[in-house]
């Protein structure tokens, strides 16, 4: 993992040589970047395509704070903080023995089958050690903003249910900006 | 737009219902015709045409599934409660997805009619872990389904 370069990012936050955390925990929380209006209706606008989260850590270790989602980390862009976003929190409810978040969706449209497995898992970036994300797959084939067109957007159960999943996470609350006076 | 003697044959009918009978009467006596909340069909004609309006590039399945919710809307207003005939709103999602939905202090509840060949039926409960996902295609029962679009 390269050195985070990004000096508006808090030491914390750096990955440098911290372990990945394979596992989860119930009740853990996730956070998410969004338009406020996403938490109104998850339906209207979440983007199966674009599932990335903050954890807050497992039991015992927090690793991550709800504001912290909202630093930018794209190397390119002169933009330090979403200051257009909010905070939306997900809650993991359910987990497997191994403690890991993985759901299995089907789906049978003209006489084939086909099998959704969405995953949650730690990605750590070099600036953003608490990053996160669901990945998809359909009948083994990773979905990517590539291949959502031709792949999971035509599979209407399968798309709708793994909405229904991520919607049922949202914990009923946005923490908006101004609940975090330090960072701006 | 329907004629004023259709308004009072359907204002008749729905009084007469058993069950909920008085409380049109007094919904009546309280509101304009001019919010969806208020029993007159003439209403849901005028949604539904401001629905096909605004989203000119709906599919036919789209279409045809919206005329027959708002056909199930008007027929099952003599079987609920008038009171649970809450103005709903509706959008189009990124996958090209008509959702038609209430939020209330029971939770959220989500009609969404995908391009082609389905329709969804989603509630999640507010303040409970109550969650139901259904799926319906073009030959379901659709008042059933406003009666779960109305039910929370």
């Amino acid at each position: 993992m390269t050195e985070c370069t990004l000096g508006y990012i808090p030491e914390r936050l750096h990955t440098n040589d911290k372990p990945l955390i394979e596992t989860f925990s119930i009740g853990e929380f996730l956070y998410r970047r969004c338009r406020p209006e996403e938490i109104d209706n998850p339906f209207a606008s979440i983007s199966i395509s674009e599932l990335s989260h903050n954890r807050s850590g497992p039991e015992g270790q927090d690793i991550s704070r709800p504001e912290d989602v909202l630093y930018s980390i794209q190397l390119e862009s002169e933009l330090q903080y979403h200051t257009d976003k909010v905070v939306c929190v997900l809650r993991i409810e359910t987990l497997t023995l191994e403690q890991k978040y993985r759901k299995q969706f089907e789906e049978t449209k003209n006489d084939n089958i086909y099998t959704s497995i969405m995953e949650l898992l730690h990605d750590p970036e070099s600036c953003m050690y608490p990053h996160c994300v669901f990945r998809i797959w359909v009948n083994d084939v990773q979905v990517t903003l590539d291949n959502y067109k031709e792949n999971l957007k035509k599979l209407n159960v399968i798309r709708n249910s793994l909405k229904e999943e991520l919607a049922f996470m949202i914990v009923k609350k946005i923490i908006s900006q101004d609940s975090f006076p330090n960072i701006q | 737009m329907r004629n004023n003697f259709e308004h009072i044959i359907f204002k008749e009918r729905i009084f007469q219902s058993d069950i909920f009978g008085d409380q049109y009467r007094e919904y009546f006596d309280e509101n304009s015709s001019s919010a969806f909340n208020n029993p007159l069909f003439e209403d849901i004609d005028v949604l539904l045409n401001s629905i096909l309006l605004k989203y000119p590039n709906l599919t036919t399945f789209q279409k045809d599934i919206l005329v027959k919710l708002f056909d199930a809307f008007n027929n099952i207003r003599t079987q609920i409660d008038p009171n649970r005939l809450q103005s709903f709103e509706y959008c189009f999602n990124n996958d090209e997805e008509l959702l038609l939905y209430r939020s209330t202090e029971s939770g959220l509840t989500n009609i969404i009619i995908n391009p082609d060949e389905c329709v969804a039926y989603s509630f999640i409960g507010k303040n409970t872990n109550k969650r139901i996902l259904k799926f319906y295609d073009s030959d379901s029962d659709f008042e059933l389904l406003s009666l779960y679009f109305f039910s929370y």
